[in-house]
């Protein structure tokens, strides 16, 4: 991309001299990004008329829900920036720096598109089903089906939470903090404001939410230091992941320590999250997408889509 | 430095230190490239975990490098989603 476009992007997306259909589609992420809950199925009609194919719609999709994962990520967990942050000081500097990496990049890095060996449509589906069903929800979100048309994307979920929800040992326990996982995701699904998935996680949380003895949802009860309940600190934690995640700070980071989470689980914490983020907006887009004859989605995704249209 | 503790390629060991190895030979094939210089701030905040650290890289690899949306186009959409989140990696 040029430097000028990129630098303009940077200032303001919406402004930033592109094509009309990029125009379109930098103007849904950006809303879909900092607005969710507000966004109306129309935006996404027009954003996808203008896209040179549902296909090419499909993978902007997974852009900006990747980008929602891996910013939130970065920014809740202090990631630094590549070009230390003293060397932002000397303008000079920076571009230097900016742009012996980006020679560096060009040099050696292949950035011309590949073709990732993928797994069959049905089997990652079906996987995707399974890994839900193991953690106690039964159906499928509806907001991966449409993925059928974009198979690296479905692999990408498939990866993502197969990894987060890793199986350990025979027994099949869960590899992270169930109880976590769910909890956050509740919370961030409200902010967010994805119907359909979570009304299966909050169904989740009817059933189990007070089962397990150590289960965050409990109240807290096993608070090591005694101060905020654990539930409520993740809780809150996680709301502002999703609503700012730039203003988390190392002092969070350390309320959660101090309550008994070490640095894998504050890290699975912080990716489940991040993850309930991408997922709760790949439902919002993929709700509003029209469904064409030849494309169709089947009908479980079509009434999925008049229920997202009817809640709003 | 990152909030999380971190493990930098020059200490990582076992299946940390092949995704590590997996993550170069994506980027730059088998040229002889320093682990350090492929392994991310971002890559190695996933380091305590590197299952998720090699479904990340894969995801990464899947969405920036698959499918028909122009480079041009992925790019435009990633500067603006971190710019609506203000995040500065």
């Amino acid at each position: 991309m040029p430097t000028r476009t990129a630098r303009e992007l940077e200032k303001q997306p919406t402004g930033a001299p592109v094509e009309e259909d990029l125009h379109a589609l930098v103007t849904l992420a950006e809303r879909v990004t900092k607005h969710p809950a507000e966004i109306r199925p129309a935006e996404i009609a027009t954003a996808a008329a203008t896209a040179q194919s549902r296909g090419e719609f499909l993978d902007a999709v997974g852009v900006i829900i990747g980008f929602n994962f891996v910013t939130r990520v970065a920014n809740a967990l202090g990631v630094d920036p590549e070009i230390p942050s003293w060397l932002g000081r000397f303008e000079f500097a920076r571009h230097l720096a900016r742009s012996s990496t980006a020679m560096l990049l060009r040099w050696f890095v292949d950035l011309s598109p590949r073709q990732p060996g993928l797994r069959p449509v049905e089997e990652n589906l079906n996987a995707l089903g399974r890994r839900f069903g193991e953690i106690g929800i039964e159906s499928l979100p509806e907001c991966f089906r449409p993925l059928k048309e974009a198979p690296h994307l479905l692999e990408v979920q498939r990866e993502l939470f197969e990894a987060h929800l890793k199986q350990i040992g025979p027994a099949g326990k869960i590899g992270m903090d169930l109880c976590a996982f769910m909890a956050a995701g509740l919370t961030t699904l409200d902010e967010i404001g994805a119907p359909l998935l979570r009304g299966q996680v909050a169904e989740w949380v009817q059933r189990h939410g007070t089962e397990s003895p150590d289960c965050l949802l409990n109240g807290g009860q096993e608070s090591p230091c005694g101060s905020a309940p654990l539930d409520v600190v993740v809780a809150r934690f996680a709301r502002d992941v999703t609503r700012r995640s730039y203003s988390i700070t190392n002092e969070r980071v350390e309320e959660l320590r101090s309550l008994g989470l070490n640095d894998e689980r504050i890290l699975d914490l912080v990716c489940g999250i991040a993850l309930w983020n991408a997922c709760g907006r790949l439902e919002i887009l993929l709700g509003g997408l029209p469904c064409s004859p030849e494309q169709a989605l089947g009908p479980m995704s079509r009434s999925a889509q008049r229920q997202v249209a009817a809640t709003r | 430095m990152a909030y999380i503790r971190t493990i930098s390629p020059w200490q990582a060991r076992g299946e940390l230190r092949r995704v590590y190895q997996e993550i170069r030979r994506d980027m730059v094939g088998s040229r002889p490239f320093p682990l350090a210089l492929t392994a991310w701030n971002i890559m190695r905040v996933f380091s305590l975990r590197p299952t998720l650290l090699r479904a990340f890289e894969r995801c990464f690899l899947l969405t920036m490098w698959g499918g028909r949306l122009r480079r041009q186009a992925k790019e435009a959409l990633g500067v603006t989603v971190s710019q609506a989140n203000r995040c500065e990696y």
